[in-house]
């Protein structure tokens, strides 16, 4: 069932990523929500059953972007690893770890985007409109990184409590 | 003489008489004078406050009820405006719809190869790639391969395909390279993406005669995209003398910021009508 939670998440937000947010002008610069997802499977969910969602994400977000195949899936599992260690360090509940470790994690992401593609040979990613665009996007990090991880782990204690109560309400009527 | 009786019987008759002559007399005049004239300028002006009063009040009762109904008809004229702009909208974009579809339909009239009509229903998720996803597949005979266009000019290459939905590389991708050609003077090159919906053309070389406005097109040496087909224009050309080849910018024709509908050339090996040099 959690499985399920988590693929439910990760296919609603790629839809919203592909098909939402580019007809919303001012969200054109917004960063890889699944990134932030990325990061809070890593603070909240540490079991080894959270790998294959990994693999699931980075395999879809391969799948529909037009980037070398399995750079999503490289990002997302060094974000999940770096992530993981970090809470090693640092409590996952501190506020300031919430503020800013999506801001990093773009950061992160797109600093392997950069490097890959200078690895293929492209000499024209660092001109103006390319450090815009991180910019942008750790900008939007920093504004909204947060809130995201906040709304994820509600969500997912929203989903916990109603089969909670469908499974209690099923056995009693079994019972 | 009379009793007393008699004396008050008759005294009350004349009494009765006197006074219906009285009346019979006074009732004639409208006297606008005098103590019924002092008694009306004393009362009037309260019974004037008192009047105006109460048509204020009724006037503010009754403006009320009818204010309560001015917003109630206001708020349903709203909603028929807002109905009527929702409708108004419909009515725009199905004209721009109609527009886009009928120019499409004139760019195919032009080609000798069938053509699949295709609307882009996603992006890519992220800034850094150029792809696009529209909603016709391997059933609708699209291939990967193809070439993808709209009146404007190429907007890429189909590079992945599933039963009704492709993937479209665009030409502004970094891994986008198409085969081109200066219109002006047929000098070669080859279209690679850039960041920020720009294009460079590369491989030009520096004793060739290119110019900023010049228009590029497909040369169609590269096998996938028809010959002559509008890629963009240079929008600035940069000489070195230590390097062989020009350093030149292209603005691509298509708005990809604004693509909606393309046209997937199926069987791409042929040449635009019109492109005779």
């Amino acid at each position: 069932m959690t499985y399920l939670f988590h693929i439910a998440v990760c296919l609603a937000l790629v839809i919203f990523q592909t098909a939402l947010k580019p007809q919303v002008y001012f969200l054109t610069g917004f960063y890889d929500v699944l990134t932030a997802y990325v990061i809070y499977l890593g603070l909240f969910h540490r079991g080894r059953d959270i790998w294959p969602i990994i693999l699931v994400f980075g395999g879809i977000m391969d799948t529909i972007s037009g980037g070398p195949l399995g750079l999503f899936l490289t990002t997302y599992l060094w974000l999940y690893l770096l992530t993981r260690w970090t809470t090693r360090l640092i409590h996952r509940d501190n506020l300031v770890l919430h503020v800013f470790i999506v801001a990093v994690g773009v950061i992160i992401q797109n600093g392997v985007y950069i490097g890959t593609t200078l690895l293929l040979g492209k000499a024209t990613l660092f001109a103006a409109p390319t450090l815009g665009v991180a910019l942008t996007q750790i900008f939007w990090a920093l504004g909204t990184g947060g809130l995201l991880l906040v709304l994820f782990r509600r969500m997912h204690r929203l989903w916990e409590r109603m089969l909670n109560t469908y499974f209690v309400r099923e056995s009693a009527q079994s019972g | 003489m009379f009793s007393k009786k008699t004396v008050v019987i008759i005294g009350a008759f004349f009494l009765i008489i006197a006074n219906i002559l009285i009346l019979s007399v006074i009732s004639q005049r409208y006297p606008t004078s005098g103590p019924g004239g002092f008694t009306i300028s004393l009362l009037a002006p309260f019974q004037e406050a008192i009047a105006g009063s109460s048509r204020f009040l009724k006037g503010i009762w009754r403006h009320y009820f009818n204010l309560i109904l001015v917003s109630e008809e206001n708020d349903q004229l709203r909603k028929q405006l807002a109905r009527a702009d929702e409708m108004k909208n419909e009515w725009v974009e199905a004209r721009l719809a109609n527009d886009r579809l009928r120019r499409l339909m004139d760019l195919g009239g032009g080609f000798s190869q069938a053509l699949v009509y295709a609307e882009v229903i996603g992006r890519d998720p992220t800034a850094w790639f150029k792809t696009v996803v529209i909603n016709k597949g391997h059933r609708d005979t699209v291939a990967v391969g193809m070439p993808v266009m709209v009146p404007e000019g190429i907007v890429g290459q189909v590079v992945s395909v599933s039963g009704h939905y492709a993937k479209v590389l665009l030409i502004v991708d970094q891994n986008s390279a198409v085969d081109a050609l200066v219109q002006r003077t047929r000098a070669r090159g080859v279209i690679k993406g850039e960041f920020a919906d720009q294009c460079r053309l590369e491989f030009v070389l520096r004793k060739e005669d290119v110019q900023v406005g010049d228009t590029v097109v497909s040369s169609g040496l590269d096998n996938v995209f028809p010959k002559g087909l509008r890629i963009g224009e240079i929008k600035d050309v940069t000489s070195d003398a230590t390097e062989m080849f020009y350093t030149i910018s292209v603005g691509p024709y298509v708005d990809f910021e604004k693509l909606e509908e393309v046209l997937v050339v199926v069987s791409p090996k042929d040449v635009i009508p019109g492109d005779d040099k």
